[in-house]
């Protein structure tokens, strides 16, 4: 009896389990919005002269990475970049990093709006009064004094994941 | 007016995870590193003997021009800067030079140059085609009637940076 009874509690409590599962995400697919990610551009350091550090600030347009999420309003979507350490190029490597600051989000194009993060940590966003939102990377090379001449690259991947709404 | 908000933490948990979904999108971080400039001036704008009240012109490509040399990242755009003397001095006296001729050539040539328009202190645009730039610089001094004999200098400099392109 009590083995039957707890038995019987477990059933209840998986059933009461997949209830809550299948209520739940019954709710989020009802939440969830549809959510464009656009690459606007490169993070671009340009020219860079061996053993010179060079910093490009995430509101400088013409040189910050960019992406643009669309959605539409009152979406909240999570914001994780993959960061590289490393650009290859002219058979080695050049040193790259990424500081507290070099993430900026905006509600437009525009960086003057521009909302400084962390972009080694992932962070959460909700669209409130906009439906486009513009992350802008800054970054940090580090060529060595003996850097050979050359260009590099390396990807950074972004990966928007939708909370719904 | 902010337009879209980071989210709390708080928030952050009430999500469940594992329902919503990952978009991604790809940008490069791009950096070329270049060899550094090297400007040399290699020979003076030298007038030689100038007579008072007769107004001495050196052509570019006269054997007295002066020239400078440079090198630098192969089809890299260079800002060159000259500051050009509207004087030059001899002690306390003092004869005008102005009517400057600039050539530019990527071979060490006066044929087959491209004229530069030049103000003094303002930057003006050339390529280092094959890494390296060959300037030929002529000028016009006009002695007054009454200048007064001796050794006249003034001092020509170029500065050249890149402009990133």
């Amino acid at each position: 009896m009590y083995r039957f009874s707890l038995h019987r509690s477990c059933v209840a409590l998986r059933l009461l389990t997949a209830g809550f599962v299948l209520s739940l995400a019954a709710k989020v697919a009802q939440g969830q919005t549809s959510l464009v990610v656009r690459p606007l551009q490169n993070l671009s350091f340009g020219f860079l002269l061996p053993g010179v550090v060079t910093n490009v600030d995430a509101a400088t347009i013409t040189r910050s990475g960019q992406i643009q999420v669309e959605a539409p309003l009152g979406t909240n979507f999570e914001v994780r970049y993959t960061l590289p350490t490393l650009m290859n190029g002219a058979g080695t490597t050049l040193p790259v990093s990424f500081g507290t600051t070099d993430g900026g989000a905006a509600p437009s194009a525009n960086p003057g709006a521009m909302q400084r993060f962390n972009p080694n940590n992932a962070t959460r966003w909700t669209l409130v009064t906009t439906t486009r939102a513009t992350f802008f990377l800054g970054g940090r090379a580090s060529p060595r004094a003996g850097q050979p001449v050359g260009g590099y690259t390396a990807p950074i991947v972004v990966t928007i994941t939708n909370l719904g709404v | 007016m902010t337009s879209f908000r980071h989210l709390g933490t708080v928030f952050a948990l009430a999500v469940v995870a594992g329902t919503a979904h990952g978009q991604s999108a790809s940008i490069q971080a791009t950096a070329t590193v270049v060899t550094p400039i090297t400007v040399t001036g290699t020979a003076p704008l030298a007038f030689g003997n100038v007579f008072q009240g007769v107004n001495k012109t050196i052509a570019f490509s006269d054997a007295t021009s002066g020239r400078f040399s440079l090198t630098g990242y192969v089809n890299s755009q260079v800002a060159m800067t000259f500051t050009l003397p509207a004087t030059l001095a001899s002690g306390a006296n003092t004869m005008p030079i102005n009517t400057y001729d600039v050539r530019v050539n990527g071979s060490n040539s006066t044929t087959g140059t491209t004229a530069l328009t030049v103000t003094s202190g303002t930057p003006v645009n050339s390529n280092f085609v094959s890494g390296s730039l060959f300037v030929f610089l002529g000028g016009r001094v006009q002695p007054a009637v009454a200048q007064a004999a001796g050794t006249y200098t003034g001092t020509i400099v170029l500065a050249a940076a890149y402009t990133g392109l």
